[in-house]
């Protein structure tokens, strides 16, 4: 019992977040009268929030090479939806290349931001924000203050749109399936990787503690696929954000690049002197979050089907919030921006159910980003 | 009796369980100037930082008696209420604002919160007078020199009505003129009944400044040389600074290890200082290290050892940098860290939480992070195979850890710098550049790095080993150079080398060079 105790307080920053969440829920749940967790609100809560997840993706990889930011985000996905509008609705370009062309015009975004930050060494809030001007002003240039609605199906329905069922039946058999294999691969993942561990004498939790670990996973995941079942299935986009969260943590976590991000962001110095070339680990970074910062845009776009030229003000916030409260530079992951982000969206979702305006909404939110802020440092304190 | 201005009784103070200060005693008279020596690390600044109130009180035990009561110091504001300044040696200028606006910074010349300029530059003229500062009060403190800045901050001291002022290596950066202006102040500063305090490795000018010195060794009072012992004898206070048993504290070494090859060699480096476009850092020194040797490079602080080490090691210090590199005969053309650590050179930083470690993330991750490339494939980092490795290092030096998941802020220093060496052994360099590598450690695992060090060199690298410990560079080295001012100004055969001999010859050279 000790050990277990032992075990929880060691790992509690681990699950802050976690409980952070399930404790939102609760409440929501319990004002809302179960509102909150109906199917078809959790449907929502993805669709609704997959922009925010992917947002916070990318930002999370600049507050982890030392709290950088990119201000320029949220202007970024006006102009992409726009460009969109405009040559897609307007123009009646083909919508693969018309994407093709907005990604090309977010690399140039990004090279330029990443030039300003990495090379020529300007402050990243102040060269973020200027290019934040800059890229706002291009979008009204370009939509003359127009919006346009009514994209193509095709460009509308993967982000719109569910998995197909292969069964039929009231439940979507095929999410449910999805679920379980995705609930077989993480556990047998994690067995794996506990056997490594042994392999290497590296210290692994008691079996009770990984069992009873791997039953709130499995758990987790039958209950979210039951509960999209329950509506129209799966919906497409939570398919890819899932895919680019995979693809970011394996990268953070595995690969020369994301060890070579966490050593700039703990002490850059000493990782140059170690052989990091953190300039170009910037200009990296700064390069990939336009680039997503462009896709999120355009799963905006697609699932307001409409673009004009206020989009995505303040979105630079919600993501750079979801990052700290999940984690930030010391503790933060991608899993936590992910959740970082879930968080911010179950406060918009929960409220707006709620009734509650959008003035009380913000400052909600503000509060909240500095209690988990605060809940990090107070931890991270004990941990000394 | 004596009147004693301050009096510091059985002061001690630990870090982390390591003592830094064991019953140390300083009683400084009303109106002398007080020297204190001891080596790099021997508990000087702590001694200072406790005076001062930085650590405050409740962290060390013993008395401090100012003016005979005793004083209980929570911060600096305190000990600045009583009369008593310290002056770091790194200066604490505000570069963007002018000389005057940093003189009364916190103390502004104001009439209801409305800052009188004309007042502000006035009263900063006269106590800028005083010190013999050359410029006007509305010079940028970026615009001066740092033999400018450092009379501001004395003048800073007087405006503050200071009764104790403590130097903390006042000249180590100053050129000559500058320096020999700055102690005849103090001695003006004596017949108007201002206590000195200073701290200096510079023995010569000790010598001719200092009433009395009290030599401090290992975080103890070992010697308090009083007047009539004058003129002070520099050789005699070496002695005190060092002096202490050489049996066993280093494993022995045998020639045999020195192969005839050179394996690392460095021709006519030149490099300046990175902000002062003018003060020549490292002056064409030469030197040469063969396999299998290692070879001291000891000099004071400020002699341009560690700008030379990180100038060589992908220009992280210094612009204008030229002069050869060679390893195995072959030149090596160095552009930045990446490329130094790919040809075989590796650097352990003197600054082992700062420039050395990632100090919140795991002993793992610090291990592999210049050597990296081992442990990965295509793409994807092998973890398991560098937990592996990781391990093995843990096992190699002893590292007491818990896991290899541990942060390395979590480790005694001791440790923390095991973590280091590990992260240059991994990389398999040819060439090791020690840095200081036994800098606030204790005994034992000082002992167990001078072993690895020999272990090393019998492996046949070429280890060039800087350190200002006199008795460790003379325990360990086959050859050692000595530098001063940015010049190699000597080289001694390690076996017959002696402390006197060393500092014997660096005073020479001081002496020549002002002339």
């Amino acid at each position: 019992m000790n050990a277990l105790a032992k075990t929880f307080r060691e790992n509690i920053s681990r699950y802050t977040i976690a409980v952070i969440t399930i404790g939102i829920i609760f409440v929501f749940q319990a004002l809302t009268g179960g509102m909150i967790l109906r199917p078809m609100n959790i449907t929502n809560l993805i669709i609704q929030n997959a922009y925010v997840i992917v947002l916070a993706v990318g930002q999370m990889l600049l507050v982890k090479a030392g709290g950088l930011c990119d201000m320029s985000v949220g202007s970024l996905c006006a102009l992409s939806g726009g460009l969109c509008g405009l040559w897609i609705i307007k123009g009646g370009m083909n919508t693969y290349v018309a994407l093709v062309l907005v990604f090309l015009v977010a690399i140039l975004v990004g090279l330029s931001n990443a030039v300003l930050v990495a090379k020529i060494k300007i402050s990243a809030y102040i060269a973020t924000l200027a290019s934040q001007l800059v890229v706002r002003g291009l979008t009204f240039y370009i939509l003359q203050g127009k919006s346009y609605t009514l994209f193509p199906e095709n460009f509308t329905s993967w982000c719109t749109g569910y998995i197909p069922d292969f069964f039929g039946g009231s439940l979507h058999i095929t999410t449910l399936v999805i679920g379980a294999v995705l609930s077989v691969c993480v556990v047998m993942l994690q067995v794996r990787a506990n056997s490594e561990k042994k392999k290497y004498q590296v210290e692994v939790c008691s079996l009770p503690m990984f069992v009873a670990q791997q039953v709130l996973i499995v758990g987790f995941i039958m209950v979210m696929s039951y509960a999209l079942a329950a509506y129209h299935g799966a919906p497409k986009v939570l398919v890819i954000v899932g895919i680019i969260v995979i693809i970011y943590s394996f990268i953070v976590s595995k690969t020369v690049i994301g060890r070579h991000i966490i050593a700039v962001g703990g002490n850059r110095l000493a990782a140059v002197l170690s052989g990091v070339k953190d300039d170009r680990i910037i200009f990296g970074i700064y390069m990939n979050s336009a680039v997503i910062a462009a896709f999120a845009g355009v799963i905006y776009a697609a699932r307001m089907n409409a673009c004009s030229c206020n989009v995505g003000t303040g979105f630079e916030a919600d993501a750079i919030a979801a990052c700290y409260i999940g984690g930030g530079i010391s503790s933060g992951s991608i899993v936590g921006a992910m959740m970082g982000a879930l968080i911010i969206g179950l406060l918009n979702n929960g409220m707006s159910i709620l009734g509650i305006a959008s003035d009380i909404q913000m400052c909600v939110k503000g509060l909240v980003l500095v209690a988990a802020v605060t809940l990090d440092i107070v931890q991270s304190r004990k941990g000394h | 009796m004596a009147d004693y201005i301050i009096e510091m009784q059985h002061i001690t103070k630990e870090f982390f369980g390591v003592k830094a200060l064991d019953d140390v005693n300083l009683a400084v008279r009303r109106g002398e100037i007080h020297a204190i020596c001891g080596e790099n690390g021997a508990g000087k600044s702590t001694l200072m930082n406790i005076l001062s109130g930085i650590y405050p009180y409740g962290t060390y035990s013993g008395d401090i008696l100012y003016d005979g009561q005793v004083c209980r110091f929570s911060g600096l504001k305190d000990s600045e209420k009583k009369g008593i300044v310290i002056i770091h040696q790194e200066l604490a200028l505000i570069p963007g604002i002018s000389a005057a606006e940093n003189l009364f910074l916190g103390n502004e010349r104001q009439e209801h919160g409305i800052i009188s300029w004309n007042r502000t530059n006035y009263e900063a003229k006269q106590y800028l007078n005083r010190v013999g500062f050359k410029y006007q009060p509305e010079i940028h403190v970026k615009d001066i020199g740092i033999g400018a800045q450092q009379l501001l901050e004395i003048a800073k001291a007087i405006a503050k009505n200071v009764r104790l002022l403590i130097l903390d290596e006042p000249t180590a950066s100053l050129p000559e003129q500058d320096a020999t202006h700055l102690l005849n102040l103090l001695k003006e500063f004596r017949e108007e009944g201002i206590t000195c305090v200073i701290i200096s490795h510079k023995l010569n000018e000790i010598c001719s400044v200092a009433d009395r010195i009290t030599i401090i060794r290992d975080g103890r009072t070992v010697a308090l040389m009083e007047e009539d012992l004058k003129p002070f004898d520099e050789s005699r206070i070496v002695k005190h600074m060092v002096g202490r048993d050489m049996e066993d504290r280093f494993p022995s070494r045998s020639r045999e290890a020195v192969r005839k090859k050179v394996g690392f060699e460095i021709r006519d480096w030149t490099t300046y200082h990175p902000s002062y476009y003018e003060k020549k850092m490292v002056d064409h020194a030469s030197l040469k290290v063969h396999k299998g040797e290692i070879v001291g490079l000891y000099g004071l602080m400020g002699a341009g050892r560690t700008e030379m080490a990180m100038s060589l090691f992908g220009h992280q210090y210094g612009q204008r940098t030229s002069g050869t590199v060679l390893k195995d005969g072959k030149e090596l053309h160095i552009t930045d860290p990446k490329s130094a650590i790919d040809q075989g050179l590796a650097y352990l930083s003197e600054d082992r939480k700062g420039l050395g470690l990632i100090i919140n993330e795991s002993i793992e991750l610090n291990t592999t992070l210049a050597g990296l490339d081992q442990v990965t494939g295509k793409w994807i980092i092998n973890r398991y195979l560098e937990a592996q490795v990781t391990s093995q290092y843990i096992e190699l030096l002893h590292t007491r850890c818990n896991s290899i998941a541990q942060p390395v802020r979590g480790l005694s220093g001791g440790n923390q710098q095991k973590v280091a060496i590990a992260k240059w052994l991994f990389t398999k360099a040819d060439v090791l550049i020690l840095d200081e590598p036994t800098r606030g450690i204790d005994v034992g695992a000082k002992y167990e790095i001078y072993c690895l060090m020999d272990k090393l060199s019998r492996e046949g690298k070429s280890i060039l080993f800087i350190s200002s410990d006199l008795v460790e560079i003379l325990g360990m080295s086959d050859r050692i150079y000595l530098m001063n001012e940015g010049v190699i100004c000597g080289e001694l055969d390690g076996e017959s080398a002696t402390q006197e001999m060393i500092m014997k010859q660096l005073v020479t050279h001081r002496r020549e060079d002002k002339k």
